[in-house]
């Protein structure tokens, strides 16, 4: 058996990553203790008070719009016998009272009052220090607001470094999306590594996994049905960044999974606003915008662009995830076209989602094949690619040779075996400063 | 208590109860109680065996509007924050529902392959009379046990609120609206990949 769980020069990993509660239990410390989190989008909570319950790896937190516009985001603990302080989803509230003696906390976390303290405390209660325990650092970038608990942690700008300049177009010189909530919420068992990787850079499967969903959606993706044709060469790129991000890009493919009518809406929409940013941004990045990219944030936070597809797969255990979908679409978009659209994601990749249940039995079979005793020490294979990825001077990341590879698989998983080896952010950044060597040199 | 006090502290899902209930008014007679009911186990007999076409072609009317809806937890005394709280997991017309089936039955569809295996319990079935004597609001729970695999059993449970239309066809009637609004807001079955 090989040592390591990951083995970045041959673009390897074991199995064992999949299903092992002990692995679990070092990822909530080492990679969701240390990570950048996707929480909420700013059209979710726009007012003062407005505040949503999520999740940052195995805990919940309440994310909240303060009075100065900023956003925090606490533990949803009572800090007295640590009942769960907020039990709904969103709402707008002033504070947020506990259930089980009545300690009640303002939107900015402070402990505001808790009932006969000064009959029942003798003074030795000190309000101050019993504020709700707060998140270290909170950030957005266009509008999608992120929380990280290491106040070590690089910058939000600096740990999505290359896949930035890819998504800008489309998420913000676009005239920039929203996410339309409620979520649809579901469990699967499985990993939640395995839809991340899946979402980071696996145009591989479409063509197979999605077979029926090809041939009976009919939409601009139907030809590779059965994988009865590869895409052409030049058909789109993968790209991984230093910080285990990545994403792919299939040209033009603006009309992305929707079918039908809403397809050839969509199609015109999109070519309308290209032919618009190319006088304002140049045809290549209005090119990126009209274009189809899937990706993952790492370590979690998935999302299809176009399609409108935006994922947080929430880790339970090794073995359980509770999978948040929601919908991202460009503002600007008339409002009858974005409820045909909301709708039709929902169709596609939600909880009833037809695209979304043939990857689902990937994801569980991959986890539950992982908890067999021989079958947990072998390596698994993501060496499509390995040995042209390469740098681009036009194109930010490590890119990949061709739009089916797994390049952003290797670059995902280079980063995580990263932070599964190190004991601070210190360490971390130095194993990774040649991160672009690591892969460009790995082969078979 | 005065009538508006009521209103304004009304949480909207216990609006949206309420105002189903103005639905439930006048009761269809007893024949077409049982013709109704009749109707709605031959539907879950043919979803139990997997004839989605048969159900489409005999039970779904072609103008049919198919929802199910999740809704968000809030508090009982929201009123301020006023985004959407339902999501819709399904909200199809008859060429989506077929899309659905063909894409169950496609040979290339591997998850259902080795079938799953459905059993649907349906009670509490109740029928109104609506404003068309030709249509009838039917109220009705449903149980569905799906086993897939060797050790998958998922359990789906759910209030149907249909309207059904007298139909000259095999089955009496044909299905025009279904409208679920389902219980479990994070669905523990692993999808909802089911006709409820």
């Amino acid at each position: 058996m090989e040592d390591k769980l990951i083995n970045i020069a041959q673009g390897k990993q074991r199995h064992e990553m999949h299903a092992s509660e002990a692995v679990f239990e070092q990822e909530m410390d080492k990679v969701f203790g240390r990570c950048w989190l996707f929480l909420t989008h700013e059209s979710l909570i726009p007012n003062f008070g407005d505040y949503v319950v999520t999740r940052m790896g195995t805990d919940e937190v309440i994310v909240s719009r303060q009075r100065d516009g900023s956003i925090k985001a606490f533990l949803n603990t009572c800090r007295h016998r640590g009942a769960q302080l907020c039990p709904n989803e969103a709402g707008n509230a002033r504070g947020f009272v506990c259930a089980y003696h009545g300690w009640a906390y303002g939107s900015n976390g402070d402990l505001q009052s808790v009932p006969f303290d000064e009959q029942l405390y003798d003074g030795l209660l000190d309000k101050c220090k019993n504020s709700l325990h707060e998140v270290a650092k909170i950030d957005s970038f266009y509008g999608f607001i992120y929380g990280c608990f290491d106040q070590d942690a690089p910058s939000l700008p600096d740990y999505l470094g290359d896949v930035k300049w890819y998504l800008e177009p489309y998420m913000d010189l676009s005239g920039g999306v929203e996410l339309i909530g409620p979520p649809g919420r579901c469990l699967i068992a499985a990993n939640w590594k395995t839809p991340s990787e899946n979402f980071v850079g696996d145009a591989y499967h479409v063509g197979w996994t999605h077979s029926s969903a090809l041939r009976s959606g009919g939409s601009i993706f139907s030809p590779l049905a059965g994988n009865s044709v590869l895409p052409p060469e030049g058909a789109g790129l993968q790209i991984t960044s230093k910080h285990g991000s990545g994403l792919g890009v299939l040209w033009d493919a603006y009309a992305g999974v929707h079918d039908g009518e809403l397809a050839n809406e969509l199609m015109a929409f999109g070519l309308a606003k290209e032919q618009r940013l190319i006088k304002e941004i140049g045809a290549e990045r209005a090119r990126i915008y009209r274009s189809h990219l899937n990706g993952t944030i790492f370590p979690n936070n998935s999302f299809l662009t176009c399609s409108g597809i935006f994922k947080a797969w929430q880790p339970r255990s090794a073995n359980s995830t509770e999978v948040f979908s929601w919908v991202m679409v460009e503002k600007d978009m008339p409002s009858d076209l974005k409820e045909a659209f909301t709708k039709s994601v929902h169709r596609t990749f939600g909880v009833a989602g037809y695209w979304e249940s043939d990857d689902n039995d990937n994801m569980e079979s991959e986890t539950y094949m992982a908890k067999g005793h021989q079958a947990k020490k072998k390596m698994l294979n993501s060496q499509m690619g390995i040995s042209g990825d390469r740098i681009d001077s036009d194109l930010p990341g490590v890119v990949g040779k061709s739009a089916i590879g797994e390049t952003s698989y290797r670059g995902y998983y280079r980063f995580y075996g990263d932070l599964m080896g190190s004991d601070s952010w210190a360490e971390v950044s130095a194993k990774g400063d040649n991160w672009q060597d690591q892969l460009i040199k790995a082969t078979v | 208590m005065s009538e508006k006090t009521v209103k304004t502290k009304e949480p909207l899902v216990t609006k949206r109860a309420q105002d189903l209930q103005a639905l439930f008014v006048q009761p269809a007679s007893e024949e077409t109680y049982h013709a109704v009911e009749k109707f709605l186990y031959k539907e879950a007999r043919l979803l139990d065996s997997k004839m989605f076409r048969t159900w489409l072609q005999d039970v779904v009317s072609e103008d049919v509007r198919y929802i199910v809806t999740s809704t968000e937890l809030r508090a009982n005394n929201e009123r301020r924050y006023d985004l959407p709280d339902q999501v819709y997991l399904f909200d199809d017309d008859y060429r989506q529902l077929s899309i659905r089936v063909e894409h169950d039955l496609d040979p290339q569809n591997w998850r259902s392959s080795p079938q799953e295996v459905y059993c649907r319990f349906v009670t509490n079935i109740e029928v109104f009379e609506t404003d068309d004597p030709q249509e009838f609001t039917v109220r009705s729970n449903c149980l569905l046990i799906r086993s897939r695999r060797s050790y998958q059993t998922d359990q789906f449970f759910c209030t149907r609120v249909d309207v059904l239309r007298q139909d000259a066809g095999p089955s009496g009637f044909k299905l025009k609206s279904r409208t679920i609004d389902y219980p479990e807001r994070c669905v523990s079955g692993h999808n909802m990949l089911v006709y409820l």
